[in-house]
């Protein structure tokens, strides 16, 4: 694929757009702003899932805080290394009087939301874990979002590679308490959406962009008319469709004007073969969208956590990774295979912080330099199933917050507090996050 | 409830209020006492005016949303860019979580698409001539009436006429109608909004037009057709008899086919399949061609028992036939007969198969991709026909299946669970049934000997009606068969398949009375059952708050 994109340009243009477009006032605020000349670059953020914990051993940076080497996991972040944090033993502490599903199934939900799974009988592992319900609480992206999205055609975009069905271990994002937000994992969709359209004359444009603002107007107002009749506990649901008609209105009123770009040819979303394929044109769209100023929130799950038993067929074995998982500590072979899927992770990572370290900002630095990207997964090893020393990675300058090129070894603080420091370096004066939160506020060390 | 004695197998699920005094009597000749309540003096859940729980919204699963479009213009919509499905139990529904951004988006691209191709037959969409003032109006009256299972506003009649009046051609505003009903709440969502009488606690009689959605999405996971509609329209639907006729039509509809189908593979985990992984290595003849396989030999063979053959579940948990295509005959080391054509009922080893639990697609869906699964089978004999889901496992338990070991058979790297006496509580429930499928692969093939010594394919069904020893999965089935515990279960399970919700011990006690008080009446005949279903208080009421 060929990068013919130019922020500078594009920037510019989008604004131009907007600024004789009638129906653009949401975006008033960033116009005015940009007008003033001295306002820093955009900071974006966006949360990254992998499944099934890590080998520690392999994952592990020797030296100290400031002076490290990357393991042999790490070791593709290599080209970024000076924008890497590895964070090293916080915990999941998880209230023991909150529902307890499956380590894999609940862990995708604990990572970013910091919180317990809602009561309820919807979801029963059966291994392990008493039922329980979705997650009970906003997680850290749209948190962000809320904070730094108000004014781009996309508040943030979920995005995900074989992340499997409508199961609490398949989401990572949550728009609010029992409000999984399922990431979309066919790039073309999203693709077609946000691009694929850019070729089109003005007239075609204009026609479609009518039709389907008439159409919005429509749902949105049966949609208005059905809240007040149906029962108490259903007007979530018809608030979350006007929500997701509501994004449709913001993309279609954005008029943005985007470079185009080749995303090349999609594979079937589900072909475990072409992971890699998949998980780069989901970051390429990202990048681009987020180069553009459609978003500067992201989520990007690859796979799942509930079970992820699908093969890296890419990787030249055929192993089923969750079955993998539970290989014992002394079986080395699985581990050397357990470790290459790993390190694919981080190559998976590194090439979306590479992608986004080779564009400049115009008001400053590269877009790295002005993103976090929040690297997790659900469990710390896929063998003990334990949320204790679990193993995180940010990537990014976060706009100058981080003190970034960083090795920190905690020992046992609360998760929450790397969500309370994210936060705070995009810019939400907020000292708790999650309801697994203690309160003891952001981590040490970590922001600027 | 009027003449129920004389209304063959169906009569016993009628509106609650006068079910209480009839089940009794109806029910005292029943041999087997399902009728909890009744003869043996304990109080009917029944009283004088209709219960029923509160049901949550629903939104079209993607096979809903496929056959509502299909039946809606003959249009075969890729619904494979939707967001799974949340489950209800077992089974799809779309219950609890709102819906996503992302999915209101890919409606939108679907309801794009459809549009699209709606354009390029509106001669088979359209009855009257374009050329005429009214055509586009009736247009609108009758698909509207169609994708909302109700007639329109006039207000929503209006908008959609300016959609078309704005269009540049007739064509092109068939585009846009269906385009934007296909994202209509209306279209989308299972709306029912009927309104309590006024001092009447929160119970609501459900219309007409809600009802016939009830019933065709239950009876044919699709959209009513328009004699349904107009069925609903003049009131025929109001009473448990039009009701029982309604379902009785709609069950000799091919349509019906679906719902038989989606229930019994979800109920026993096959559609799972899709999802299931098997060993290359141990396991290479397992492909995508045998996997669907499988899953139409579950979906023909209850298909035909229930719909067209004796009904009886009783059948679905031991018959010795089957209906099975290429490669199955291998898996099941049967000869094809010759002159076989697919859906042929073919006969099985009868020593080693008997009904649904012996279907290669329940084995391979409750089993590891390199080993057997004592323990998932176990636990979904349990949950899906006991309806007793034994309780998890304390969670400092380290709950990993162990690895295969050549030297050593599936049964003896399992004993470990009922060995502890920490484990033995709850996994003599599991491992007792589920060691009893050990005569079946990962795949489901039958195996006599496993790493060299014959299979031991014996076990124990312990916290049942029917406890006793077995030996092999053709007797625990037979045993299985009839077993009142079976039976109430999937009641139950109809139920939840039903309405798209687990049901409330409370609120539903009285559409449960009925219900089981039906099945049994009926000798158990699942077609009845379902018969029954759409006569019942949950049925024919909703919560309102």
């Amino acid at each position: 694929m060929t990068l013919r994109f130019n922020p500078r340009f594009s920037r510019r243009r989008l604004l131009q757009t907007m600024g004789v477009s009638a129906a653009a006032a949401p975006f008033i605020p960033l116009l005015q702003s940009a007008k003033g000349g001295a306002e820093p670059a955009p900071k974006r953020f966006i949360t990254f899932f992998t499944p099934h914990g890590t080998i520690k051993e392999n994952w592990t940076p020797t030296g100290s805080v400031s002076d490290f080497e990357l393991s042999p996991i790490l070791t593709p972040l290599q080209a970024v290394k000076d924008r890497v944090v590895v964070v090293e033993g916080l915990d999941v502490i998880v209230d023991p009087d909150s529902p307890l599903g499956g380590p894999h199934t609940t862990g995708p939900a604990y990572l970013f939301t910091g919180s317990p799974m809602m009561p309820g009988s919807e979801f029963q592992h059966q291994n392990s874990g008493g039922p329980h319900g979705w997650g009970s609480s906003i997680s850290i992206d749209q948190a962000v979002a809320n904070q730094i999205g108000q004014d781009t055609a996309f508040k943030s975009l979920e995005l995900g590679v074989q992340t499997g069905g409508a199961h609490p271990g398949s989401r990572i994002s949550y728009a609010g308490p029992g409000q999984p937000l399922a990431p979309e994992s066919n790039p073309a969709a999203v693709f077609a959406q946000l691009f694929g359209e850019a070729g089109a004359d003005a007239m075609t444009k204009a026609k479609r962009k009518a039709e389907r603002l008439s159409v919005v107007d429509i749902v949105k107002d049966e949609l208005d008319s059905l809240h007040g009749k149906v029962n108490q506990a259903d007007r979530l649901k018809i608030e979350a469709h006007l929500t997701g008609i509501g994004q449709i209105e913001n993309w279609l009123n954005a008029e943005y004007d985007c470079e185009e770009f080749e995303i090349g040819e999609v594979p079937p979303p589900n072909n475990t073969a072409e992971a890699e394929t998949l998980v780069k044109q989901q970051i390429d769209i990202l990048v681009e969208s987020m180069a553009c100023g459609i978003t500067n929130v992201g989520s990007l799950m690859i796979r799942r956590g509930e079970n992820d038993n699908q093969p890296y067929p890419f990787l030249g074995d055929d192993q089923l990774h969750h079955a993998t998982t539970h290989a014992a500590n002394n079986d080395t072979e699985a581990r050397a295979w357990m470790t290459t899927v790993y390190t694919w992770y981080a190559e998976m990572l590194a090439y979306l912080a590479v992608r986004l370290d080779g564009i400049e900002d115009p008001e400053g630095g590269t877009m790295l330099d002005n993103t976090i990207i929040l690297w997790g997964t659900e469990i710390a090893q896929g063998n003990n199933h334990s949320w204790s020393d679990m193993p995180f990675v940010m990537v990014g300058g976060g706009g100058g917050t981080v003190r970034t090129e960083r090795y920190h070894q905690f020992n046992g603080e609360s998760h929450c507090q790397l969500l309370v420091s994210c936060c705070n370096a995009m810019g939400l004066n907020i000292d708790e996050f999650g309801g697994f939160d203690d309160g003891s506020g952001p981590l040490a060390g970590i922001l600027v | 409830m009027p003449g129920s004695d004389d209304e063959s197998g169906t009569s016993g699920g009628g509106s609650g209020t006068e079910q209480g005094d009839d089940l009794g009597e109806d029910e005292t000749g029943s041999s087997d006492g399902a009728d909890e309540g009744t003869d043996d003096g304990e109080p009917s859940s029944c009283l004088n005016e209709p219960s029923v729980a509160e049901a949550p919204l629903r939104r079209f699963t993607r096979r809903q949303y496929a056959n509502a479009v299909r039946d809606l213009m003959g249009i075969a919509a890729d619904t494979q860019g939707l967001d799974d499905d949340e489950k209800a139990g077992p089974f799809d529904a779309n219950v609890t979580a709102p819906v996503s951004g992302v999915t209101v988006e890919q409606y939108r691209a679907l309801a794009e698409a459809v549009g699209l191709e709606a354009m390029a037959k509106v001669e088979d969409l359209v009855a009257c001539d374009p050329a005429e003032a009214t055509c586009a109006d009736s247009f609108i009256v009758d698909f509207g009436r169609r994708a909302y299972r109700r007639p329109l506003t006039a207000e929503q009649s209006a908008r959609y006429l300016a959609l078309m009046d704005d269009a540049d051609t007739f064509e092109d505003g068939v585009r846009m109608v269906v385009t934007a009903m296909l994202q209509s709440p209306n279209f989308l969502y299972v709306v029912e909004t009927s309104l309590p009488d006024p001092g009447s606690d929160n119970i609501a009689v459900l219309d007409g037009y809600e009802l016939a959605s009830r019933l065709s999405l239950f009876l044919w996971n699709s959209i009513p057709d328009p004699e349904l509609l107009d069925a609903a329209r003049d009131g025929a639907l109001d009473t448990p008899e039009g009701l029982r006729d309604e379902a009785l039509r709609l069950l000799t509809d091919t349509r019906a086919r679906d719902a038989v189908a989606s229930f019994h593979t979800q109920w026993l985990g096959v559609d799972e399949l899709e999802h299931t992984t098997k060993s290359t290595e141990l396991f290479p003849e397992w492909s995508v061609s045998m996997r669907a396989a499988m899953e139409n030999e579950m979906k023909h063979f209850a298909q035909a028992v229930v719909l067209q053959g004796d009904g009886k579940l009783e059948t679905l948990l031991s018959a010795d036939f089957s209906y099975i295509e290429d490669p199955l005959f291998e898996l099941y080391g049967v000869d094809k007969p010759s002159g076989h054509t697919v859906g042929d009922p073919v006969a099985m080893d009868p020593t080693q198969r008997a009904g649904l639990l012996t279907h290669a697609g329940f084995l391979a869906a409750h089993a590891h991709p390199d080993q057997s699964g004592p323990i998932q089978r176990g636990v979904a004999v349990r949950t899906n026909l006991l309806c007793t889901p034994p309780p998890p496992p304390p969670p400092d338990v380290d709950a990993i299946p162990p690895s295969p070991d050549p030297m050593a058979t599936t049964r003896e790297i399992f004993e470990q669970h009922t060995a502890d006496p920490a484990c033995a509580g709850c996994h003599v429930l599991i491992d007792g049934i589920g060691l009893g499928f050990e005569g079946y692969d990962a795949i489901g093939a039958y195996r006599a000997t496993e790493n060299g010594p014959p299979v031991d394919q014996t076990g124990a069904v312990v916290g049942s009606d029917v406890d006793g020893e077995f030996d092999g999965a053709v007797e625990l089935a037979n045993m299985l068969a009839t077993s009142e515990d079976v039976r109430s279960c999937v009641a139950r399970q109809w139920f939840r398949y039903a309405f798209g919700r687990i049901e409330d011990p409370q609120g539903d006690a009285c559409s449960l009375e009925v219900l089981d008080a039906a099945f049994a009446e009926s000798d158990y005949n699942v077609r009845e059952l379902m018969v029954a279903l759409v006569q019942t208080d949950a049925f024919r009421y909703r919560y309102a708050n």
